[in-house]
């Protein structure tokens, strides 16, 4: 890593992001799901790392958006064909009623926040995280249904860092209870549940008991106090 | 599922799945050949319970109950909740009838009471965790995807047809100043109701203008009522519902 500095990203959004309240969205969730969506390693952010976990925050939505109900119909898939029920074009085969449980279709419900903006917080190389987190196709479950599109990316180096703990001591992204003390957070006020810290964020093999991020909205002049605090 | 989910279905397996046979009172026969895993949670490997047309493991055979394919054991349908730790389990239900279905779990405490009397006495005094809260509803059918253990005194899963996620020291916050205030219910929602329509931002001036004199109207008649409503969860929320519900249902 060239250079290793605080820094703010400010995303603009062009529509909704779906967001769930066990997701965090944090940067370096993204920046790894960028490199692999090219084939390319994933194993060294241009991020600062602590005991595993990457300097970079969760997501954090400016203002106080409206919410929405985004529902998605889920069939049966090709994937679904490992099923030994299911045998296509059988006679004699086991049937299947996709009208019935547990084969009928499925209505996932999700909530999509219309907000204008999406912050993140790091400590690394603002240039490199930045080329890198443009490439994405978008923010969020169900990008690409339109969701979580971005029209802008910003990066602004900052005077500190609050990738880890925010200005107000809650957390700014999920941290495992075993290395709090080693960065100086204290859990008598975290919300502890277990859930993963590090990439590949969806393999819950590797979750362990965290503190979690309680700060997912932010005001405007907030977002301005975070780019001046020194 | 995830792992985070199957450490979950471990703890509801502990004290539903070996006793699942006997509680649903099933036959049971053998699932036909080359049927090896269960419809409701695609688990292989296990001990199928076979209904006319799915066989289920024995965590899925419990709930599945108002589903096509197997002999209903109506007493699992909803009106009953369960609060799990690895060392105890209390079911509650209204009904006579499940009660002494639930009878076949032993060590189980069982209690008279509905659903929601369990689960607010869970979110005031929380057992020691990891526990499992669970709310059976009518539609049961996923339920081996939608358990949640809890890790935490003030973040409680609440699990059942859907999970929810619950602030359980904002709902305790929330009834202490309620409790301490002496709130009456109608000046508590039409207040809070008034300030989330604020906070929100989604009001016209007119409306706000209203909003602002109900909150004006609540301090004249109980002083200080303005900073606890400004620190209560936004309406809406599942925190707000459970804050009402501690505060106001046994009175």
């Amino acid at each position: 890593m060239s250079k290793t500095i605080p820094f703010l990203i400010e995303a603009v959004l062009d529509s909704p992001v779906i967001l769930s309240s066990d997701a965090y969205l944090t940067l370096d969730s993204l920046l790894s799901a960028s490199c692999q969506l090219r084939g390319e390693d994933d194993t060294h952010l241009p991020l600062r790392r602590t005991a595993d976990v990457y300097h970079a925050s969760a997501g954090i939505l400016v203002g106080n958006p409206i919410t929405s109900e985004a529902a998605f119909l889920a069939r049966l898939t090709v994937r679904d064909c490992n099923n030994p029920r299911i045998k296509p074009n059988k006679k004699s085969g086991l049937i299947i009623s996709t009208v019935s449980f547990p084969d009928k279709a499925r209505l996932d419900r999700y909530q999509a926040f219309h907000a204008a903006k999406v912050i993140w917080l790091g400590c690394g190389d603002p240039d490199e995280t930045l080329r890198i987190l443009s490439r994405l196709p978008g923010l969020g479950k169900r990008y690409n249904a339109g969701y979580g599109q971005v029209s802008a990316y910003s990066v602004t180096p900052i005077q500190r860092d609050f990738s880890m703990q925010l200005p107000d001591d809650t957390l700014a992204r999920p941290v495992p209870i075993r290395i709090c003390q080693q960065l100086g957070i204290d859990l008598s006020h975290a919300h502890l549940d277990r859930a993963t810290y590090k990439p590949n964020y969806f393999d819950f093999t590797q979750a362990d008991l965290c503190a979690l991020p309680t700060t997912r909205l932010i005001n405007k002049d907030d977002v301005d106090f975070l780019k001046e605090a020194i | 599922m995830n792992a985070k989910g199957q450490a979950a279905l471990a703890l509801y397996h502990q004290w539903f799945g070996e006793r699942a046979f006997a509680l649903c009172g099933l036959p049971g026969p053998s699932p036909k050949q080359g049927v090896t895993r269960c419809s409701g949670c695609g688990a292989k490997g296990g001990h199928l319970h076979s209904g006319a047309t799915h066989a289920f493991c024995d965590v899925c055979v419990t709930v599945a109950g108002n589903y096509q394919g197997i002999g209903t054991p109506g007493r699992m349908g909803g009106g009953w909740a369960a609060l799990i730790t690895p060392a105890f389990a209390e079911l509650t239900t209204t009904s006579e009838k499940n009660l002494q279905a639930f009878k076949t779990l032993p060590q189980a405490n069982l209690t008279h009471a509905t659903p929601n009397e369990l689960i607010m006495r869970a979110l005031l005094n929380p057992p020691e965790p990891p526990f499992m809260l669970i709310r059976f509803g009518n539609a049961n059918a996923d339920i081996c995807g939608q358990l949640r253990a809890s890790y935490s005194k003030d973040l409680i899963y609440l699990s059942g047809d859907t999970i929810d996620r619950i602030d359980a020291r904002k709902v305790r916050d929330g009834v202490a100043a309620v409790t301490r205030a002496e709130i009456p219910q109608k000046l508590l929602q039409q207040s809070v109701a008034s300030y989330s329509a604020i906070a929100r931002g989604l009001l016209p001036e007119a409306g706000l203008q209203k909003a602002r004199q109900t909150i004006c109207d609540a301090e004249v008649k109980l002083p200080g009522i303005t900073e606890i409503i400004r620190s209560m969860p936004l309406i809406g929320s599942s925190e707000y519902k459970w804050i009402m519900a501690c505060s106001y249902a046994t009175k």
